[in-house]
Order: C-alpha cells, then structure tokens, then sequence
C-alpha cells in the first residue's frame, strides 16, 4: 500500500508540474510543493539507508495548498513523503494542515491564532527544515537538528500562539505550541531502543520561542524551549514493565551577519528521562549537550558555502565513549541555479557515534569511531 | 578528477554575483488610493513586504505584489528601498509559505501590469521604476 500511495502522490505532483504553472493559483488560493533527491556515501556506518555503499534513500516530496477564506482567516495543509533510510515510514503523512486566525493585526504588532498539525518554533531552522534553499547546507547540525527524531521535534497536533512587536527598528517575535508530539514507532526505537515493541501514550508537548532580531545590525539571537512527555505501553507478552519518557530542552540561538560574512551559533541542554521499564522504579537520566559554530560566506546570489564545527554529547559521564559523542567538522558548499533549483554538497569528518540512528544501521555492521560522509542533494520547489 | 574540471569549479566558485541590470531610474513604492497611509517608516515598509504587516491602519486587509523578474527591478527595490538582501525577505517568505501560516506576495509579469493592479486592488502595495500617471496610485514616503 504504502507504494500505491507514493505512487499516486508522484503522479499527482508530476500532473500539477505539467500543468500550466499558474493552474489553480488565484490571489487567494495557492498551491506549492517540493521534491529533494539526495545521496549520502560514508566511509562506514549507515546514515540514510546503506551510505557505505552509496545510497539514494534520502527523499522528500511535499505537496500542499493554502486558501485566504478571508483576510483574517487562513487554511492551510501539505502532504509529505519522505525516505531517509530506515528512519522514516514509507507512506505518505500530513506534514502540517491547519486553520490560522489573524486575531490582531496592526502596523507594530500582531498576534495571530492557530489550529491543528503546526510546526514547532523550535531554534533557527525546525520550520523550514525540509526546504534546501532555506537550509544551510544538505544536512542541519545533525546534535540539534537529528533526522532520525525530526518527527517528534518537527510538528505537534494542538494549538498555536504567534505574536510580534516591533519598536523603531527591533523586531521581537514570540511563538508558543501546545499539542501532542508525533511519536510513532521509529520514534520509540530511536529514544528507547531497538528490543521494544510497545507503544507511546498520553504525549503532551509545549514549545515556546522568544527571538529578537535587529535588521539594522544584521543580529538575531532567541531562546526556545521545549517540554515533551508520554508513557509507555508495552505490546502482549514484551517482557518490561509501563513506563515514562520525558525531556525538557532549552535552546539558545544566535547569529550575526557582517557584509558577505555570517556566524551562527546554538547551544542546546537536553535533560532526559526515562522511568519503569525494566524494574520497577527504575530511573535513568542524562543531560545531553549540544552545540554548533557555522561561518557562512555568500560569494554572490547563487553562491554560497560554510564551515561548522558541531559536537554532541549524549551523557557527560560518558565523555570518553565514542557511541555517546559525535564531534562533526563539515564544509559545505550551495548553488541557487535559479529561485526553484538548488544544488548543495556536505563534507562531513565525523568522530564518534552519538547521534547515529540505531535502525539506520546495517545488521552486523561495526560501528566506526572516525568516519566520513558526503551529502549531496537537490531541491526543487514549486 | 581532471584539472581542467577542478579550474572550471573554481572559476563557478569564484565569480562575481551574476549582473542584474540596474536601472536608472530608481525605485519607489505606490499605493492604491484607498491606502490611508501617505508616509511610512523603512520598519513598516519591510515588515510589510516581509507579509508580517497584514493590515493598514484603517484595519483594511494589505495586498503586497512584486515583479516576477527577481534580478532586475526587484532586487533594485530590496537592496535601494528595504536596506536588505534579496535572499532576507525570501527567508521570510519561505517562513510562511513552507509553514502554512502565511502566503507569499502575489508576482506579476512586468511594471504596467504592476501600475494597473495597484490602481484596482484595494489596499495594495507595489513599486515601480517606470514614470506614470494614474490617480488611483500614490506613492509612499519612506522615512
């Protein structure tokens, strides 16, 4: 099924392209969508599908349609398809589909209100985290942004704040989520393990952001933090006890731009728990740390490259094991052929495993300590 | 991987930005004559190309049209009117238009069509190199 669903999607997209470009479209109502194709090699470990070997499971396809009802009304929805090796369930989903209220709207400031499957404000990029041109570089600083859990952290369904205020020349914006997290079966093997086979219940997430940003000297900086917690429930006959998983995130983000020249960082404190499971009253904590300096340069309009340095700590009593850290020195380089076509290739020299997907990997496959992987893709937008 | 291949890589590299033609004249920003505003500050017109600003200041909804052509007239306007880079305002664009919570500015084909649809959209927004005469468009003084 799954297949018959990617398949109808494809050719529902490729119908639309061959279309007329401006079918449909009105002043009101729009439709848009993207297709990524990207290929990741490593020199060992798995990252989307078989990289040792050149693997092209690194796909995305999204589709979607806005339509302003009214000025202060607007609906919105988009399907998704995406394959980034084992860490994604191969059918079609609904990445987002809401109803959003302009509930003020002055010169200054405005709040609006919003309903349904939202995108989390979470740092910089969550977002628009699967668009190329509005990414970096191929891969996001993978300690913050990690693939394998862009389900959890990427929408919740529940209901949206989104305000801003503007004095003389800074903007300040604030966003808040309330919802239920998407914790679907990868999630559950990513966060608990690879032997379970239960299920997450009673999710509930809240997510706020505060950014500040001052056009005039090129800076922005914000905190976003994150609570998420669910219980656990395991299958007939799975050998553990009910338990509970829960995190609280803080966020710190900031970037300063000078001519050609940007300098990005984040700095993420993840404090994780996880209880019941294996005995009861069984407690297991960590606080994971994370945290990324990018230097971007724009050579013109197309061009654009960086060089990040981005380190993950899982647990700090176990600083010395390369399966608890990744250290990732990445160079990356970006061309905009035109506003819908971009190309980007990544460059990653990798120590450590940290946040290696567990079900990415192959069966049997040894776990290098120093690897390497190059990401190249291309994105199209409509 | 041949020399020749690594020169004309690094010759992609190394260019200078793709030209745009400036033009010569320069750039302003026009309203329809329902707009009540006559003036406004360089913040508001930004947040308003950035499809933050929603309405006037009468309440009455803002219809925001730029040139399909984003080389020329358009990147004259984000550079000469907003202060900013191109790439900026299309990350706000994307902001809204990738999260469902928002929808980019309508794209026209060229500048008469961009006089002709400020003059009959209520509440729009607009800009033009072109010299005109039409009572149905104001232009806007940006302080």
């Amino acid at each position: 099924m799954p297949r018959c669903n990617l398949f109808t999607f494809t050719s529902l997209i490729v119908t639309a392209l061959l279309s007329s470009p401006s079918f449909g479209q009105s002043d009101t109502f729009r439709w848009d969508g993207f297709i990524n194709q990207g290929y990741t090699h490593s020199s060992g470990n798995s990252f989307f599908g078989d990289s040792s070997n050149g693997s092209w499971e690194f796909t995305d396809i999204g589709l979607g349609a806005s339509w302003r009802q009214q000025p202060r009304l607007l609906f919105a929805a988009r399907a998704i398809y995406r394959k980034a090796g084992n860490t994604t369930d191969d059918n079609v989903q609904l990445d987002y589909g809401l109803v959003d209220f302009t509930a003020i709207s002055q010169m200054d400031y405005g709040l609006n209100l919003r309903a349904g499957r939202v995108k989390n404000p979470y740092g910089f990029y969550n977002e628009t985290r699967d668009i190329l041109s509005s990414r970096p570089s191929v891969l996001l600083p993978e300690s913050i942004y990690r693939d394998s859990l862009r389900k959890v952290f990427h929408t919740s369904d529940g209901a949206a704040l989104s305000g801003y205020k503007q004095w003389s020349s800074t903007l300040v914006s604030v966003d808040f989520v309330v919802g239920k997290p998407i914790m679907s079966d990868i999630a559950r093997s990513e966060i608990l393990g690879i032997n379970f086979s239960g299920s997450f219940d009673d999710e509930k997430g809240l997510i706020g952001r505060l950014m500040i940003e001052h056009p005039d000297s090129q800076l922005r900086y914000g905190i976003s933090m994150a609570t998420l917690e669910a219980g656990y429930t395991p299958a007939a006959g799975e050998a553990v006890l009910p338990g509970n998983f829960d995190m609280d995130v803080a966020l710190l983000s900031i970037e300063k731009r000078y001519n050609d020249w940007t300098l990005t960082a984040e700095y993420q404190l993840n404090d994780f728990n996880i209880s019941g499971l294996s005995a009861p009253g069984f407690q297991k904590s960590s606080e994971e740390k994370s945290y990324y300096g990018q230097l971007g340069y724009r050579w013109s309009d197309a061009w654009q490259g960086l060089i990040r340095y981005d380190t993950y700590y899982q647990d700090p009593d176990q600083k010395d094991n390369p399966e608890f850290y990744s250290k990732d020195l990445t160079a990356s380089v970006k061309y905009r052929y035109s506003a819908r076509l971009t190309l980007a290739a990544d460059l990653h020299y990798i120590e450590g495993t940290g946040w290696l997907s567990e079900i990415d990997q192959q069966p049997g496959q040894e776990r290098d300590k120093y690897w390497t992987l190059l990401a190249l893709q291309l994105g199209f937008t409509f | 991987m041949k020399p020749s291949f690594l020169l004309i890589l690094l010759g992609l590299l190394f260019s200078s930005t793709p030209g745009w033609a400036e033009n010569a004249n320069t750039v302003k920003v026009f309203v329809n004559s329902s707009v009540p505003e006559r003036a406004l500050s360089i913040n508001n017109v930004r947040s308003i190309f950035s499809m933050r600003t929603r309405s006037w200041s009468d309440g009455s909804a803002i219809t925001v049209f730029i040139l399909k052509d984003k080389q020329g007239t358009h990147n004259q306007f984000v550079r000469q009117s907003l202060r900013m880079a191109p790439h900026q305002l299309q990350r706000s664009w994307d902001r809204y238009r990738y999260t469902g919570t928002g929808q980019t500015p309508i794209e026209l084909a060229n500048e008469q069509q961009m006089i002709q649809r400020i003059a009959t959209t209520p509440g729009a927004i607009g800009y033009t190199s072109q010299e005109f005469q039409d009572a149905q468009v104001q232009p806007i003084h940006i302080h």
